[in-house]
Parts: structure tokens; C-alpha cells; sequence
């Protein structure tokens, strides 16, 4: 049963009690992420969220892993394209010393040089380093072909080197005032501890975080405002990148925009990639791996994001297959794009999704993970329930009608190659 | 407060010679079965290598019951995740699904144990699969560092190869190959079947009973120990067009069994995990050596391994190692600060671990299958009882008593 509430600076607070070991686990979910920067800010919203755990007025870096680590805590904190998250795992005993040290990183970073200087070349590194996997390679150019560099979606949320490079100490503590704000924010706990005593610390530790009092979602306001960087969107048509590589094998990845999870339809969507590519019983994976044996890597996916998504299907093979590959892919999509699933598929998906969803809920972290997201889209805390209802409801013609308008729009394919 | 992992667990040995463990717990409306066979690559002659991942494919290519096809699907009807992994020691099934399937996933495992088909249609099928995902390893800089970091380690040809096979052991697997394995140790003596979550104990043994009476009866063939053999230390590199060096350093350690493990796992909490660690703070923080840096000390039912793992720029990779090795060498008495952070750490990891019916199941068996289950319970009494002395003999035996061993994969 959660309990939720606004504190007096506007942050949306959700609370579950929970029996058993005896651990608290949080999340904070601000609406900052890589979608509220200017295209010469790109990278700003992840750095900040490094740099915080990096030094406030009262401890250095090292202070505040210190303090987490001894209890055997963990705090971190990074951003997506949607939202900027902090969450820890502690032992409740600790909880008072942990909220200290998340509420000191929160409201006084103080963004040292040394720590800017440091985390900086981390990231220019990583930005590096992505191209030693094949997987971020395709997606990587995947995401830029299909959302253009202007779009939020389209462009990495590290940000670019020539950005990253430019990043003063000026510019951390202008996007965290503006940005890393209790209005703008959802804190969520699950602990064994009664919800009143639970509140109480919340409230002790959160207060000094000075807010508008407004909460992220005032009442009668139930949809998050997006970002006004979604407004820019590429003109559909179908693209084709091939990227020769240092790669051995070959990795193919193609999709369509989808929708995000604002929309009606994004349970329907939901059902759709659990038939299509999600499991060792979907189409794909039966057809491409356990029939033809063409690939070992066989999937589909879709990024829960705000705004519109995109569906993407992803295959690695021995590069003498891609070919026939391709060809077996399009059959597969044609077929589905024609027919949709059947309804026997759209109950084995939909008991995929209750019975996935209820696996990963077991963990206390996951549990304050889901409240928080729920709250950051206005939603209640329990929403899981209402979402997993929606699925049910998802009807054979329904996943067909959007199998086929999805389906139907232009592509994106990848193509990651051995150079020859 | 006294956490025992082993609360309500039931321990049964079937007539048939069945290990069985069940641990009923209803507050989640969801089942995890196990099982937990005594096959790995350890057990492989060279020229067969990788047959033991090969057989962990090929028992969900169709039962004497159910079709290759209805396997996958039936578990993904009802809700549920079927998957498999194999290690150098054993190879493990397992089924998570929700209450009502329980019983079809008990009978489920029980055909896959000792009914696959092993149909030489299905492995003329299947054996491109398992090609492509030896090759993708070369794609890879982390599993190749992994298959380096072993031949750097080791002496013995079946320890130091990949667990995976080659490309030509696995190419020359025939089904008589399968099918001889797969009677050799798949039997009710090299088998533990472990389940936890929501179901009477009861009804649960008269499934197992049921789905796995007809399993052959034998006992665990003789796993031949690997030996740990000291030899000079080797430093292996591979030449692969990466962006940046992977590290890998370390030391072989006794079998998992050996009562020196819970003061390895805390040194290499003390060395090396979290940010507060001293290979982080030296390395990362104030030397600017590495992107990232760890320990970790994981044991085996042969020779075990304490690592240490490192991402770097590449010009890095030299003065990294002798940094590495003065750091260790340092590891002597921890602080009481710091014994106590690590301390913490690993029990809250603990903790955390038992969370969901899965990780008990895994962590459960994984004990269970090399009859270590005192050892799980007295796992944290025994990480909070040792001192400083304790951990410096420790660090004396198997850290100080040799230099290091090292692999690399570089541009």
C-alpha cells in the first residue's frame, strides 16, 4: 500500500512499507534530461548528474562515497533522454545518514574543478569506447538516422566531444538551478519501516531543498509537458546507413517509429514487440534462429520514452548470411505487417508481460523504480495495475490494425559490416 | 538482525538418488526451479571441447514428450522465462514461471534432464547457431579479456580454454558425441534440483517425483581435481582494434571449498569495490591511471580466481601493472574503517541477493551442488567474525606469496 504526498517545497513523495530484510532502496526521478538542452548543451544534463556525487559544500568526493560505502550503501545518479535519476540501496538502520548525504548532494554540489576536469576525460572516453561494441555502434547510428542530430532522441545523452569539452563550472550550476529542483521532481521509498517514522525522515532531510511549492504535477494536471526540442521531427523516409567496421560479423538493425508512453496505443505496442521479438517463442527469434539457424543474436525492442519511440529489431550473423537474412527478416515483418498476431499470440504476450513484470517487482529497488516513473508521468504510484489491465484489454484486431500502420511508415536500417 | 538463508528450506534425497531442495515462501505469486547439473567444460576432453554448452542447447530441441518448439512456448504461454548457462563447473537450467505453471515447469525440466532427443536434424540446425556465438566473442573485447585472463592463469589445458569450445571442436560434435555425455552426467548422483517460491512442499516432491523418477540412477563420475600449480607468472596480450586497453590481473586461488574464500571475497572488497576502495582511489581518482577499476574473488570447485579488472587509455597499460602490484602488496592489515566498509558492502549485496525467488534459487543451489550448504549459512557469521590478522595471513598465502598474472587486449 503506498502512501503519497507533497512536501512544502513541492516534491511528490510515494512510501511502501515492506517486511523482510531489513534494506531501504529509493528512487528520484527529476524532469531534466538530455531533452531539455540546447543542441550546444549536449551532455549537460548526464555531466551534472556525475558531478553531484562529486563534492558539495560540505563533503569532497571522496567524503561522500565514504559515508554511503561504510554503511554498505549505494547512491548513484545518471540521466536519460527523459529524466534524471538518482536512486540508493541501504541498510535501513542507515537510513537517516543516507538521506543526508542524497538531500547535501541534491540541494549544495559545489562542482569542483579537479572532479569537472576528471569526469570530463571520462566521459570523452566512453564517448570513445562505445565503438568497441557492436551493439552501440548500429544503435548509435540507428538513433541518428531516424531523429536527426536535432531531436533529443537523436543525439547521445554523454552529449559530444566538442561540447563536453566546452563545459565550464558555470554551466553545472546554472542547469542544476534550474533544472535539479523539488518541483520537478518524484522521490519514491520502500523500507520495513512504518510509513509515519518513514515520512518523518523523508521530510527532515528533504526540506532544506528550497522549491516553488508547486509540484511536478499539480492537481487537475495529469500529463507530463514535453520538452520543446520533440517538436523537431525528420521528415519520414527511408534511410539505409552501412557502416564498413573492425567487426568479424555482421550486425543488422531496422525499425519505425513507435509510440511513446503517453500514447493510447503504447500497450498495444507493448504486446506487439513481445510477439514479434521478444522472447525464444516470438517470430522472430523461431523463424530466423530455430528454423533457418541464421543468427545467434535475434530480437526486437522499444525505448519506454515520452515522447514518440521507435521499434527496432536487431539481428548478428556471419556477414555470408546477411543477405539471405535480410530476406527472411522482411518475410517475417511482411507477414506480420499483413496479418498481425493471432490471438493466441496476444494472450501468450500478454501473460509474458504480467508474469516479467511481477519478476522484476520482487526487488525493493525496482518497486520504488516503478512507483517513481508512474508519479513522473502523473500517475498514481499503483499505476502498474491499470497498465497491466490496459494490456489484457489489447485485442487481436487492435495489435493488427497497429502492426500494420507501424509497420507501414519508412525505415531505418543499419548495417555494421567487416571492412573487406 | 540474523539472516539465514537456509529458513524453511527442505532438503530431500528422491529413492531414485535426487538431490531435491525447496524453499516454500508465499509472498510472491511466482515459482523458480532449478536444476543444476555437474557438467562443465572442467569435465571435456580437449577434443570435445565446448560439448558441454553444446548439450545445454540442444535438451531444448525437443523431449521425448514435448516438440522443440512447445518447450520455449509453453513456459512464455503461461508468463514465465526459460533460459541456461554453462560454467566451467556445471551447467544450469532454470524456469521462472507463475504459481499455476509449477508443475509443468518441474515436469518441463525433468523430460529436458533426461529425455532430450538430441534429434541430429535439430543439431544440424542448431550448430551454425552456437558457430555465430563462438565468432561474436572475437567481437568482443570483454569475453575475449575473460578467455585471456584464463590462459594467463592457468596451467591445465581445460581450465585455460574457453568454456564456449573452438570453432573446430564444436564443428566436429556428432550426436553419438552428445548422447554419451549427456548419459555420463546427467544422472540422478551428478544432479541438485532446487526450488523456491510459492507451493506446499508437499505437492511439490510428488511432482519432482513424478518428472524425475525415471532419470537415470547414478552416481557423480570422478571430476578429475585441477590443479592450480604454480608456474611464473604470464603476461598475454591479444592485438584486437579496440579504443582502449581491458585489463585483467590476478592470482589463482584455492577451490571454493577451501576456508580461506569469505576472507578473499572481503580483500577484494577492501582492494577493490566501490569508490571509496583503494584501487579506485589510487588508480582512478588520484593517479588518473584508469576509466574504471574492480576486484573481485570468485570460487570454483577447482582453482579459483582473484581478479582485477581495468579499463585504461592505452599508453596507461604499462604503468598500470606495477601500480596494480604495489597496491596489493600494500594489503596488509586493513584499517578498521575499512574492514568494516567492505563488511557492509558484501552483506548488503547479500542481502539484496535474496530479494527475488531467482537469486535464492541460484546462490542456493550453486552451494548445494558442491554440498556446501553449512557454508552458505555460516557465510556472513564468518565475513563478520574476521579481523585484520586473519586477513593478512590470508593475503600473505595467495596475493604476496607470487606476482601477479596479467592479460591485455590493446590496439
Amino acid at each position: 500500500m503506498w502512501n503519497n504526498w507533497v512536501l512544502p517545497n513541492g516534491l511528490t513523495c510515494f512510501y511502501k512499507q515492506s517486511a523482510g530484510v531489513p534494506l531501504a532502496a529509493a528512487t528520484l526521478l527529476l524532469r531534466s534530461g538530455s531533452a531539455c538542452e540546447a543542441i550546444s548543451q549536449a551532455g549537460l544534463a548526464s555531466l551534472t548528474a556525475d558531478l553531484m556525487l562529486q563534492g558539495t559544500r560540505r563533503r569532497s568526493s571522496l567524503r561522500i562515497a565514504e559515508a554511503v560505502e561504510a554503511v554498505g550503501a549505494s547512491l548513484g545518479a545518471s540521466a536519460t533522454e527523459d529524466y534524471t535519476e538518482m536512486g540508493f540501496s541501504a541498510p535501513v538502520g542507515s537510513l537517516a545518514r543516507i538521506l543526508d548525504v542524497a538531500a547535501d548532494v541534491l540541494t549544495e554540489p559545489s562542482f569542483p574543478s579537479a572532479e569537472i576536469r576528471k569526469e570530463s576525460a571520462d566521459v570523452l572516453a566512453s564517448l570513445e569506447s562505445r565503438k568497441d561494441s557492436q551493439f552501440t555502434v548500429a544503435f548509435d547510428a540507428f538513433n541518428a538516422a531516424m531523429f536527426g542530430p536535432r531531436h533529443p532522441y537523436g543525439r547521445l545523452v554523454d552529449g559530444r566531444k566538442e561540447t563536453v569539452r566546452r563545459f565550464t563550472r558555470k554551466d553545472f550550476d546554472g542547469w542544476h538551478r534550474r533544472h535539479v529542483r523539488p518541483d520537478r521532481a518524484v522521490f519514491s521509498m520502500v523500507a520495513p519501516l512504518a510509513p509515519r517514522a518513514a515520512a518523518q525522515q523523508i521530510e527532515r532531510h528533504f526540506k532544506r531543498w528550497k522549491g516553488s511549492g508547486t509540484p511536478l504535477h499539480p492537481k487537475g494536471v495529469r500529463a507530463p509537458v514535453l520538452p520543446a526540442a520533440f517538436a523537431e521531427r525528420r521528415s519520414p523516409k527511408n534511410r539505409r546507413v552501412r557502416i564498413p567496421s573492425r567487426f568479424e560479423q555482421a550486425y543488422l538493425m531496422t525499425g519505425v517509429r513507435a509510440p511513446g508512453v503517453l500514447d493510447p496505443d503504447y500497450a498495444v505496442l507493448k504486446v506487439l514487440n513481445t510477439v514479434l521479438g521478444g522472447g525464444m517463442s516470438s517470430r522472430l527469434f523461431l523463424r530466423l534462429r530455430e528454423e533457418l539457424g541464421l543468427a545467434y543474436e535475434v530480437s526486437s525492442f522499444f525505448p519506454t520514452r515520452l515522447a514518440a519511440s521507435q521499434w527496432v529489431i536487431y539481428l548478428g550473423m556471419p556477414p555470408e548470411k546477411l543477405a539471405i537474412a535480410k530476406k527472411e527478416l522482411e518475410n517475417v515483418l511482411s507477414a506480420f505487417q499483413e496479418m498481425g498476431p493471432t490471438a493466441d499470440e496476444v494472450r501468450q504476450a500478454s501473460a509474458m508481460i504480467h508474469g516479467a513484470y511481477l519478476m522484476d517487482y520482487q526487488a525493493r529497488r525496482r518497486q520504488a523504480w516503478y512507483a517513481a516513473w508512474w508519479g513522473f508521468l502523473g500517475k498514481d504510484p499503483e499505476h502498474d495495475r491499470e497498465f497491466l489491465k490496459a494490456v489484457d484489454r489489447v485485442t487481436p484486431a487492435q495489435a493488427r490494425a497497429l502492426a500494420r500502420r507501424l509497420l507501414a511508415q519508412p525505415r531505418v536500417t543499419v548495417e555494421v559490416l567487416p571492412k573487406k | 538482525m540474523n539472516f539465514n538463508p537456509l529458513q524453511h528450506v527442505v532438503l530431500r534425497t528422491l529413492p531414485n538418488g535426487l538431490r531435491v531442495l525447496l524453499k516454500e515462501d508465499t509472498a510472491w505469486p511466482l515459482v523458480s526451479v532449478h536444476a543444476w547439473v555437474r557438467a562443465g567444460s572442467v569435465d571435456e576432453q580437449a577434443s570435445q571441447a565446448g560439448i558441454a554448452h553444446v548439450i545445454e542447447h540442444m535438451v531444448f530441441k525437443g523431449t521425448s514428450r514435448t516438440p522443440a518448439v512447445e518447450i520455449s512456448r509453453w513456459v512464455e504461454n503461461l508468463g514465465g522465462s526459460i533460459n541456461a548457462e554453462t560454467a566451467r563447473d556445471y551447467t544450469h537450467y532454470y524456469i521462472d514461471v507463475p504459481g499455476a505453471g509449477a508443475r509443468k515447469a518441474v515436469q518441463l525440466l525433468g523430460e529436458m534432464l533426461h529425455q532430450a532427443l538430441f534429434d541430429p536434424r535439430e543439431w544440424e540446425r542448431e550448430r551454425p547457431v552456437i558457430l555465430e556465438e563462438i565468432k561474436r566473442r572475437n567481437d568482443d573485447p570483454e569475453s575475449l579479456l575473460w578467455d585471456l585472463f584464463n590462459e594467463a592463469l592457468f596451467e591445465e589445458d581445460r581450465l585455460r580454454r574457453p568454456v564456449i569450445g573452438s570453432v573446430e571442436t564444436v564443428s566436429a560434435v556428432t550426436r553419438e558425441g552428445l548422447w554419451a555425455f549427456y548419459r555420463e552426467f546427467y544422472s540422478t548422483g551428478n544432479c541438485f534440483l532446487v526450488v523456491t517460491g510459492n507451493f506446499k512442499t508437499r505437492q511439490m516432491l510428488d511432482w519432482i517425483h513424478a518428472a524425475f523418477d525415471a532419470m537415470p540412477r547414478g552416481q557423480a563420475p570422478r571430476r578429475k581435481p585441477a590443479s592450480a600449480d604454480s608456474h611464473a607468472p604470464r603476461h598475454l596480450a591479444l592485438k584486437k582494434p579496440v579504443k582502449q586497453a581491458y585489463v585483467a590481473m590476478g592470482f589463482p586461488t584455492p577451490p571454493s571449498s577451501h576456508p580461506d574464500h569469505e576472507a578473499l571475497d572481503l580483500l577484494a572488497a577492501v582492494l577493490g569495490e566501490g569508490r571509496s576502495s583503494r584501487l579506485v582511489q589510487a588508480l582512478r581518482e588520484k593517479k588518473k591511471l584508469v576509466w574504471s577499476v574492480s576486484a573481485a574473488n570468485y570460487g570454483h570447485d577447482g582453482p579459483g580466481i582473484f581478479s582485477i579488472f581495468a579499463e585504461c587509455p592505452f599508453p596507461k597499460r604499462r604503468p598500470l601493472r606495477p601500480a596494480v602490484e604495489r597496491l596489493v602488496n600494500a594489503l596488509r592489515r586493513p584499517a578498521r574503517s575499512e574492514l568494516a566498509r567492505a563488511k557492509n558492502m558484501i552483506r548488503n549485496a547479500w542481502l539484496q541477493g535474496f530479494e527475488s525467488y531467482h537469486q535464492q534459487a541460484s546462490t542456493l543451489g550453486l552451494y548445494a551442488l558442491d554440498g556446501q550448504l553449512d557454508r552458505l549459512k555460516a557465510y556472513l557469521p564468518r565475513i563478520s567474525a574476521l579481523g585484520p590478522d586473519e586477513l593478512a595471513e590470508v593475503a600473505e598465502r595467495y596475493l604476496h606469496a607470487r606476482p601477479l598474472s596479467s592479460a591485455v587486449i590493446e590496439a
